[in-house]
């Protein structure tokens, strides 16, 4: 017999699943629109080299990639910030500044075989451009708390670090590309042990050394950001803390509490240039949702612009969103010779209610009744 | 509510023990019985077994919050959680063997390299800017140089008796290996205080082993 499946990473979603997620985005869309952002829908397949153009040093391992007709490299979208950088600098290359624009869309990365992550993922974000970290980061942020306030019912926490923190310290002490890649990992990673090993290697001062290892550490309440500025060994730390300082008091003045703040955030999603932020939420082992500041991304693009956003991953957050409960559904059944008379009564019933047609030739006239189990249940 | 994976086996013993140091309430640990899963009678926490592969899923995934397992493990299956203690029990090394006389690294052409642990075989010899073929063998690795299937094996060496008995010798120590606490980053966030008191009490258990161990 043959057998049809799907492929690797790839998931169908279906009935409720189906219902909760699509209710969720909704939700999560309406908010987007209230903070005044405008959806944009860009293609699905992009050139390998638009996004070759937007890392530093691309996976191309990690993507999914084919050829056209006259053998250029094309791709499926790996991420939305790419399509709608290219799109701001070259669409709206004469639009005045700040632009919002919000997407909902599928994205696909090759995830290794068995590994239980999903290689096509759904997202749901923004992006403001063209305004600067003074007063955008605050803007970005309280529209990600917005969002997030959809989910009931569960703990969640939105946490902030900033990328530059470990990078004016690696750039301080004139640490390597690639020593401060794997540096990189290992902090993100919080490996005590390994990290501590490649200091050794390295031959920092004491003092580097001290802050590199407390760094997977600093991450709490506000209080951290205190606590951190005795590590602080140059003024460009210390000004990083003080903005994140003063983005934390922001924050509490607005009355937002679940935030958090890692200092270690040093994952080189290599186009983050100021503050990165994720957000877990109860019950889901991933981040629900991730984002940062990227202000050179959209020079490669043709348009030097500052700009910052986010996604939340619809997959991993309607795991635990409960959708409301369908109403029930009018069921018709009818004997195929009453055909136009049940058609003529569903298309009046079904203007106000859900209804499930049934032919049935054991039974006379038509059956009109409300039923729990609808035809779809098994 | 902490929900602890621990893996089954040769470390299973050393971390009840360093539990029960701890002061934990782990008298279902001790005498298991057919139970999959162990409240602990002090501590808001509980406990389940798992071999060492999936300690590494559970906690990825967010179904256990922290995990105990060996680095060795980690080495071989690269995941995204938070590896914050060394426990410092269950220590051995990844070493490369062969045949007296027959250095796979002295060896001119095609060389095969046998292991339980292909990625980290792979990474080291890439490293070393070597191509080797990295076979993959379930058990008794020792055997495959004897019999000719490879050139050399990486593997995990406690005291090298095994070796010794099968005629192989140590060529080279790749990095020194033992059991590590990994934590499920959503978990880190969410109940950091309950996985600080955790790792301190395991902190101050594994420095007081050092000590004795070191003035012995």
């Amino acid at each position: 017999m043959k057998q049809f499946t799907i492929p690797t990473g790839m998931r169908d979603v279906i009935l409720d699943e189906c219902a909760a997620r699509r209710e969720l985005q909704q939700a999560i869309e309406e908010r987007f629109e209230s903070w005044g952002y405008d959806e944009v829908i860009t293609p699905m397949i992009e050139f390998y080299k638009t996004y070759e153009a937007g890392f530093d040093n691309i996976n191309e391992q990690d993507m999914y990639k084919f050829f056209d007709a006259q053998g250029r490299i094309l791709m499926l979208r790996a991420d939305m910030t790419i399509p709608i950088a290219r799109l701001a600098a070259t669409k709206f290359k004469d639009v005045q500044p700040p632009l919002r624009f919000r997407y909902c869309a599928n994205v696909f990365k090759v995830h290794e075989d068995l590994s239980g992550l999903k290689n096509e993922i759904s997202d749901c974000g923004v992006e403001l451009i063209g305004v600067d970290q003074q007063s955008g980061d605050l803007e970005i942020l309280m529209t990600a708390l917005d969002a997030l306030s959809v989910v009931k019912d569960h703990t969640w926490v939105l946490e902030i670090g900033n990328i530059n923190f470990f990078r004016e310290a690696c750039r301080f002490f004139q640490i390597s590309q690639e020593d401060s890649e794997e540096l990189s990992d290992l902090i993100d990673q919080k490996s005590m042990t390994s990290l501590a090993e490649k200091l050794d290697s390295l031959k920092l001062s004491e003092e580097g050394k001290t802050f590199f290892l407390q760094l997977p550490w600093m991450s709490g309440d506000r209080e951290i950001l205190e606590e951190a500025k005795q590590y602080c060994f140059c003024e460009e730390l210390k000004e990083i803390l003080r903005r994140l300082l003063l983005l934390a008091d922001d924050l509490q003045q607005l009355g937002c509490v679940q935030i958090r703040f890692d200092l270690g955030k040093t994952k080189n999603l290599n186009y983050y240039t100021g503050i990165v932020f994720e957000a877990y939420v109860e019950g889901v082992g991933k981040r629900v949702l991730s984002g940062g500041r990227y202000d050179t991304l959209l020079e490669k693009y043709g348009r030097n612009l500052p700009a910052v956003g986010f996604s939340i991953k619809l997959d991993a957050l309607s795991q635990i969103y409960q959708a409301k409960e369908k109403e029930k559904k009018t069921v018709i059944k009818y004997h195929p010779d009453d055909r136009v008379e049940a058609m003529k009564k569903a298309r009046e019933l079904a203007k106000t209610t859900r209804i499930c047609l049934i032919v049935d030739s054991s039974i006379k006239d038509i059956e009109i009744k409300e039923e729990t189990l609808c035809c779809q249940s098994r | 509510m902490l929900s602890i994976a621990l893996t089954k086996g040769r470390l299973e013993k050393q971390s009840v023990a360093m539990f029960e140091e701890c002061g934990y309430g782990i008298e279902q640990l001790k005498d298991k019985g057919r139970q999959l899963v162990f409240q602990d009678s002090i501590k808001d926490q509980r406990y389940f077994l798992v071999k060492a592969a999936d300690c590494v899923t559970y906690v990825e995934h967010g179904v256990a919050d922290v995990g105990f397992v060996g680095k060795d493990t980690l080495m071989e299956a690269d995941g995204r959680y938070y590896e914050l203690l060394d426990l410092g029990i269950g220590k051995c090394g990844f070493i490369v063997a062969g045949l007296p006389g027959k250095s796979p690294f002295e060896k001119l052409g095609h060389v095969k390299i046998g292991s339980k642990y292909p990625h980290v075989a792979r990474d080291f010899f890439k490293k070393r800017n070597m191509d080797v073929e990295v076979i993959k063998i379930e058990g008794s690795v020792e055997l495959a140089p004897i019999l000719g299937l490879c050139d050399g094996i990486v593997d995990i060496m406690e005291t090298g008796t095994t070796l010794r008995e099968n005629g192989l010798v140590v060529y080279e120590r790749i990095c020194d290996i033992s059991a590590r606490v990994i934590v499920n980053r959503a978990s880190f966030k969410l109940k950091q205080k309950e996985i600080m008191a955790l790792l301190n009490d395991l902190t101050k258990v594994r420095d007081r082993h050092a000590e004795t161990n070191g003035s012995k």
